[in-house]
């Protein structure tokens, strides 16, 4: 790596910029009615980690039961509960990760 | 299906006459409150019960609970649990697959018609307007002509695909929603679509509009009141212990999608708006309110909007269903064996809360229903009024 601290800073932020630019323009153009550039894996590790957090947490079902519920056709995301925190990780193709967590009287929520 | 006769503008004159007659009615303060209606039983602290028996709750053992297949094949009826009630007790009460009283249950789009009521308790309570813009209460959204009635009738005009299993999921509004792009914010995810018709002219169900309308829920009112509000105006007060209301990242209530209750808490829903809004002589919706949600809904009256409306739909009232027939367009009863004036909270799977004033009932079923529209719900609903009729 070259340049000042300064520098590397500015690039840093340079480039979080870009990446940021890029999501946004990404999440408008996905409002314009031309479908969505949504990413498989992450849906489907999102939709494992928040359907399966729930069912465990706020429905009180075991958790074979709520493997089962929860899975989705192809079956690529796997959860692992974490009852002393109260969430759900879900992975898929190692590239993939979603969390979901339990608040008392709110349920779960996506966190990432 | 036949053409459209209808064509009502709701921003014409008169009805903005009526709308402004309607808020007249609900703004509180401004008009004496209905009084509410009696009730022989309140489920204070729970319900009580007079089990019926005899050959219709057999039939309704057979035709509810008598599962098919492999559980992992997803085939046929899969109830979880049915709770029938009339006239405030509970006459029928079973449960499947492993659920039970104590479990709270995912209601999916019966949350919208929970929503419904928060709405209202809000208008009750001053909070809003129902003709407020959403921009008065939510700045993260391109439209500010909407306002809330819009969102309850379904009516923002914005462009959104409601699909789920049944379309590709790059083509689904509420999949990016509820897991893609919008996931950590949802309210703001929709606020950002693009318009396809002015507020108010085009009927589309959309889960779009009930987040939205969740976050102007929230935004009209004090910030103390906005984490605790589906407990504060209607789960607490009618003794839903059970009731969770989830919210994304934001904060924002899943207005949609995300409410669980058990299948006895969601019967204290139903039972609320049987009573129109009044819970043991506390009115806690406007006097009016659940005659709004019951009939039909204004916007799909308007232009061609009902042509979207698929066969077995049933007509739309306000983030509620209704058994309404429409017969200049051709449209009948969506349970031909059921009372006119039923009207139902309907979600993904089999979930319901259905309401027949005319009988007295509340019915409730939760359920894991995969295939689409397994359950002949005239039927169902024809069961438990026979339920209810040998309960005498």
């Amino acid at each position: 790596m070259t340049g000042s601290p300064r520098r590397r800073k500015r690039r840093r932020r340079l480039a979080l910029g870009l990446v940021l630019g890029l999501a946004t323009a990404a999440g408008l153009s996905a409002a314009c009615g031309e479908g969505y550039d949504n990413n498989d894996g992450e849906l489907a590790v999102r939709q494992r980690a928040k359907e399966m957090c729930s069912c465990v947490f706020v429905q009180r079902r075991d958790e074979a039961y709520c493997r089962s519920w929860t899975k989705v056709t192809p079956d690529v995301a796997k959860p692992e509960v974490d009852y002393g925190r109260k969430r759900v990780t879900a992975t898929a193709l190692a590239f993939y990760r979603s969390v979901a967590s339990f608040h008392e009287g709110r349920g779960c929520t996506i966190d990432q | 299906m036949r053409r459209l006769v209808y064509r009502l503008d709701p921003r014409t004159p008169i009805a903005a006459t009526m709308a402004t007659a309607i808020v007249t009615g609900l703004a509180p303060g401004l008009a004496e409150a209905a009084p509410c209606p009696p009730a022989i039983f309140w489920p204070d602290p729970t319900w009580t019960e007079r089990q019926a028996s005899g050959p219709s709750v057999e039939a309704m053992d057979d035709y509810a609970f008598t599962l098919v297949g492999r559980d992992d094949e997803r085939r046929g009826i899969r109830t979880d649990g049915v709770v029938v009630v009339h006239r405030g007790q509970i006459i029928y009460e079973r449960y499947g697959r492993g659920f039970g009283p104590d479990n709270p249950h995912l209601t999916w789009s019966v949350s919208k018609s929970m929503l419904d009521a928060m709405f209202g308790a809000a208008v009750y309570q001053g909070y809003l307007d129902p003709l407020d813009s959403v921009c008065d209460h939510y700045d993260a959204v391109n439209e500010c002509a909407m306002t809330p009635t819009d969102l309850r009738a379904m009516g923002s005009g914005l462009d959104w695909n409601e699909g789920y299993e049944d379309e590709p999921y790059h083509l689904s509004s509420v999949i990016a929603m509820l897991y893609g792009y919008g996931a950590l914010d949802m309210a703001a995810f929709v606020g950002r679509h693009r318009s396809e018709a002015p507020p108010g002219t085009l009927y589309r169900y959309s889960s779009g509009d009930s987040v939205l309308l969740a976050a102007v829920v929230a935004g009209s009112l004090p910030p103390d009141l906005r984490s605790t509000y589906p407990h504060d105006f209607i789960f607490g007060p009618i003794g839903m212990q059970s009731a969770i209301f989830e919210r994304d990242r934001a904060g924002t209530v899943v207005g949609s999608s995300y409410a669980y209750a058990t299948p006895r808490d969601m019967a204290r829903f139903g039972y609320l708006y049987l009573h129109d809004g009044c819970w043991a002589g506390e009115r806690l919706l406007p006097e009016g309110w659940v005659e709004q949600s019951r009939a039909v809904n204004p916007v799909f009256l308007v232009e061609a909007s009902f042509e979207w409306s698929r066969d077995g739909d049933a007509v739309p009232g306000s983030h509620w269903w209704t058994n309404h027939a429409i017969p200049d367009l051709g449209i009948t009863s969506v349970w031909p064996d059921v009372p006119a004036d039923a009207y139902a909270a309907s979600g993904h799977w089999g979930q319901s809360i259905t309401v027949i004033p005319s009988e007295e009932l509340v019915v409730v079923r939760t359920a894991d229903d995969r295939e689409y529209r397994v359950l002949d719900r005239n039927r169902f609903l024809s069961l438990a009024i026979a339920i209810a009729q040998e309960a005498e």
